[in-house]
């Protein structure tokens, strides 16, 4: 196949396939380098000084649990009772639940307002409670 | 007995057989050396090159997906090292060319450039994307295809950085001849 594509004389081309010698010890000095980067690579992926991330992700996640099993009777240095997480849960669960079911609140300023703004007549007093009816409706 | 494949090699070598890789290194060292000594024209270059990708083959052999083409793969990895030692020592020569320039000196090419002899010093001259493409054409003798597999480079681009590449191989050294 490189005969077909005669753009280099085979003095030239001969002279490019010669070998190069690098010195002797070359490819020593390759493995050399190659067994310093083992060397490296192993102490690089040995934990050093701490405990593996496993075991302090297990040990952190055993505490989490006991905490939150033990909190229920954990008691507060005054003597009251100091709230858990659980109980801290409840509570923003229940407010939240106070807040979706109370009555909307309709303030005739700012309906007046809004008429201002679009021009509307502002709803009378009935219609402002039928309004809010409608709402409560939705 | 029949010498283990590069592939089963590899396969000792990330099962903990480190001095497995030595294998290796007898296999493909030659032809990497005249790669990275025709590419970087000089013996201190080549033999960094040829360290650097070897280690970076070793580093990444257990990630390396392509394990009956060991050859290739580093020939690619050699590749571009070249690549990018050529570029940081074109911005070198330059950074040179421009503080010679300030202080109204000429920019001079070093010893190692001077001493290099005829067919190196022609090769030298060429654009990097020519001397790599008739480099692993002529020196390594390989086909079109696996040369782009190789560089990343398309078929008819490499055929075309060949023949120019050849073209002017031949005038720089027909030149030389003429003027020595």
């Amino acid at each position: 196949m490189l005969d077909r594509e005669p753009f280099l004389s085979d003095d030239v081309r001969a002279r490019l396939r010669a070998p190069v010698d690098l010195g002797a010890g070359a490819r020593a000095r390759v493995m050399q380098r190659v067994r310093e980067a083992a060397a490296l690579s192993r102490v690089a992926t040995r934990p050093r000084g701490m405990a593996r991330p496993s075991v302090l992700g297990a040990l952190l996640a055993a505490s989490f649990v006991a905490a939150i099993v033990s909190g229920g009777t954990r008691s507060a240095s005054g003597g009251g009772e100091q709230s858990t997480l659980a109980d801290t849960i409840a509570m923003h669960f229940s407010t939240a639940a106070e807040v979706v079911t109370k009555a909307p609140v309709i303030d005739r300023e700012r309906f007046v307002a809004v008429a201002d703004e679009t021009r509307n007549p502002a709803p009378s007093p009935q219609e402002g409670r039928r309004a809010a009816k409608q709402i409560r409706r939705d | 007995m029949n010498e283990p494949s590069d592939s089963a090699v590899v396969q000792r070598v990330i099962a903990g057989d480190l001095e497995a890789f030595a294998l290796l290194v007898d296999r493909h060292h030659a032809r990497m050396a005249r790669y990275a000594f025709h590419l970087l024209g000089s013996d201190a270059e080549a033999e960094e090159a040829v360290q650097d990708s070897f280690v970076r083959a070793y580093r990444s052999l257990s990630t390396y997906a392509e394990r009956d083409q060991f050859g290739a793969w580093i020939m690619r990895i050699l590749v571009n090292r070249c690549r990018t030692r050529l570029v940081r020592d074109k911005r070198r020569e330059e950074t040179a060319a421009a503080w010679l320039r300030e202080a109204d000196q000429t920019f001079e090419p070093s010893d190692e450039l001077a001493n290099r002899d005829e067919l190196s010093n022609a090769l030298a001259q060429l654009p990097n994307e020519q001397r790599e493409a008739v480099v692993l054409r002529y020196a390594d003798e390989l086909g079109y295809d696996e040369i782009s597999s190789i560089t990343g480079a398309k078929i008819s681009a490499l055929k075309m950085r060949v023949k120019r590449g050849c073209e002017r191989l031949r005038a720089i050294l027909e030149a030389s001849r003429a003027g020595s």
